[in-house]
């Protein structure tokens, strides 16, 4: 491969106009279809269609205007170990990234890229959160030397060969691959019910926005729906949830699928890769001394396979939860256990003794998730005195569940690290090195510091863990030994 | 339990505590700041609350109306006094290698950032701050989490004393 000399200011790639016109326009879409989806509805203006065509051609128009102008402005290029981006033909705007301050490079290919021949390219900065760093239309060769131009600076580039796509390196090691089979056994162990509570808020935001622009229809419907609900039976009901249920299953599978397709996990050295995805491939490096904090967690359905849920934290300037976290599922103990190993050396903490959370917690969450909306309710007996028996079941059933999170609740530490464990039906895990620590917050409240208990946040670089309802003794000497650790600490933290 | 505790960590001796006594509180102006926020925020929250009375008359009983202005003039209420309470728990403190920032009467809390982590300092100054000669420090640090520190009713000179100090800190420790 000839030598591409980056200090000259260049553009994308040109078959990237296409794909800059076809994301511009979806942005045109996004913002205008309030405005457009009236007038295309709007009944009896005789030139309909007429109207329609210029609107449709102006729209073109102006979208390629704007994206050719887009692509002419748009040029980077690298100086004085400084990544450029200069781009915007009204609004200038130049982006400046010393090379020192890059946390991870990224890759990518989506379906409409890869027919074209072009990958994203995604530069991670920690600190302030940027969406600009992401180039979309870099021809292969160009971002995979670019790739590795910026990442000269990380450690990375000598274990591997910068930002490979398909073909493992010589000297790296699967750990795991997930067959379709195991694909099934994650797409089934899912958590469901929270799938479908996602997909009905998703539903009523949608139905929502439509009653806005179709206000007397949606209310004529949406009377209609409320009277047949009234008058049918709570078998009806039943069976509502169980076809939410049934989609929500499916949503978890196709999901399941088209992220986790062919996952491979391998590790190299220092670093951990991660190649997965059905239409869009994704390829992740992640050094070990970037990882902040590594969490494991297991529920009903999982356990019965043996799988685990594995999130790899990091450090990022993203603040989605899918750039923060690295999702690995399918993961069996012994993967879990090599993890540790690699990220925290020989587990020292198993023999550690366990430190539970107060009884407090368990009376809080009661009160807070049983007892008090229940009482909210209250004022509906006086209508109908049946309602008291929902209203009672619920508090048994809050009571059961909280004694399951009172009873994972419990936390290890020892000089250098901590293991924390909580959840309530599923089983959650996360362990961190106290290096890592950025932040700490200790919180008691009047009602109790005189049965001293209190609670602490640890932070790092990727979020942080809690410790609910603590002996307040231990919370403070732990608060003071975390910022003595970290204040003295000379590992690198990031 | 504690003392099981304390068999399994070794700390050095005579670690450094954190005493809520040794605090800097902050300037009482700050508290005049709140006052002046809260009354615009009751006065707007009730010639909304009014207005939209006004517009739906009809529509719910009469004492419906009577609970919400209840409601709104006691939490109004509320937040003025529990204002005034509080104003004494808050309080900053800046030691050699950490920043601290206490807060809080009903739920007390306290949050420390070592000057090591901290990736940068900003000063913020709202409109009536500016009259008042007050301003806010806020530090980030990394991974954009949103539980930074901040730091509100400072008198305008210690406030930039104070990003002088931590932006110095910062460059002092920034091997790379």
């Amino acid at each position: 491969m000839t030598k591409i000399d980056f200090s000259q200011p260049m553009r994308q790639s040109v078959k990237g106009l296409f794909l800059i016109f076809i994301q511009e326009g979806k942005k045109v879409i996004k913002t205008f279809w309030p405005v457009i989806v009236p007038v295309l509805l709007k009944k009896g203006s005789h030139d309909k269609l007429l109207i329609i065509g210029v609107i449709l051609l102006a729209g073109i128009l102006l979208t390629l205007i704007h994206a050719i102008l887009y692509f002419r402005n748009y040029r980077f290029h690298i100086k004085n170990q400084q990544f450029i981006l200069k781009k915007g033909y009204l609004n200038k705007k130049i982006l400046t990234i010393p090379l020192n301050r890059i946390q991870n490079v990224k890759t990518s290919q989506s379906v409409l890229q890869q027919f074209l021949g072009v990958m994203s390219l995604e530069i991670d900065t920690a600190g302030t959160a940027r969406k600009e760093l992401k180039i979309h239309a870099l021809s292969k060769t160009l971002a995979v030397q670019l790739a590795r131009e910026l990442s000269s600076q990380l450690e990375i580039e000598q274990t591997t060969d910068g930002i490979n796509e398909e073909e493992s390196v010589s000297g790296e090691v699967q750990i795991l691959r997930l067959s379709n089979r195991d694909l099934l056994k994650i797409g089934i162990s899912q958590n469901h019910f929270r799938t479908m509570v996602i997909l009905l808020l998703l539903g009523l935001q949608f139905f929502n926005k439509l009653e806005e622009y179709f206000e007397e229809r949606a209310k004529e419907y949406s009377y209609e729906i409320l009277q047949f609900l009234g008058e049918s039976s709570w078998m009806f009901f039943g069976l509502l949830v169980l076809v939410f249920l049934l989609i929500a299953f499916l949503y978890s599978m196709i999901r399941t699928l088209v992220l986790f397709y062919d996952l491979r996990f391998l590790k190299m050295k220092q670093t951990y890769r991660i190649v997965s995805g059905l239409l869009n491939k994704r390829n992740l490096l992640v050094p070990f001394h970037k990882i902040q904090q590594l969490d494991w967690e297991t529920g009903p359905l999982k356990k019965l396979f043996g799988i685990y849920r594995v999130n790899i934290r990091q450090a990022t300037s993203d603040l989605t939860p899918a750039a923060q976290l690295i999702e690995i599922p399918g993961c069996l103990s012994k993967h879990i256990e090599l993890m540790k190993n690699d990220l925290f050396g020989s587990d020292e903490l198993k023999d550690q003794q366990v430190i539970h959370s107060s009884k407090v917690y368990f009376k809080r969450n009661w009160l807070f998730l049983g007892w008090i909306p229940a009482g909210l309710i209250s004022p509906a007996f006086f209508f109908e005195w049946t309602y008291i028996i929902p209203a009672l079941l619920w508090i048994v059933l809050m009571g059961f569940y909280c004694q399951l999170k009172q009873r994972k609740s419990h936390f290890q530490i020892d000089n250098h690290q901590i293991r924390v464990s909580s959840g309530a039906i599923s089983h959650k895990f996360k362990q961190m090195e106290f290096h890592k620590v950025q932040h700490l917050q200790f919180s008691q409240s009047i009602f109790h510091k005189k049965r001293g208990v209190a609670s602490l946040k640890i932070g790092n670089a990727s979020g942080f863990i809690r410790l609910p309802f603590i002996d307040d003794k231990v919370a403070k000497s732990l608060y003071d030994y975390l910022l003595y650790y970290a204040e003295t600490s000379n590992k690198s933290w990031m | 339990m504690t003392n099981d505790f304390s068999n399994s960590i070794i700390p050095p001796e005579n670690l450094p505590t954190l005493e809520a006594a040794d605090f800097n509180p902050l300037d009482p102006k700050y508290l005049k700041l709140i006052y002046i926020r809260l009354t615009i925020t009751s006065v707007i929250m009730l010639l909304s609350g009014l207005g939209f009375g006004l517009l739906v008359k009809d529509k719910f009983p009469v004492f419906a109306y009577w609970i919400i202005g209840g409601f709104m003039l006691i939490s109004l209420a509320y937040s003025f006094i529990i204002s005034q309470l509080s104003f004494p728990y808050r309080g900053y403190l800046i030691r050699e290698k950490d920043i601290a920032y206490k807060q809080g009467l009903i739920r007390f809390t306290h949050t420390s950032i070592p000057f090591i982590r901290i990736q940068h300092v900003e000063l913020i100054q709202g409109v009536i701050a500016k009259q008042m000669n007050l301003a806010t420090i806020k530090i980030f640090t990394a991974g954009g989490s949103s539980d930074d520190l901040s730091i509100p009713g400072l008198p305008i000179e210690k406030a930039r004393q104070i990003r002088e100090f931590l932006t110095g800190k910062i460059s002092s420790d920034d091997k790379d």
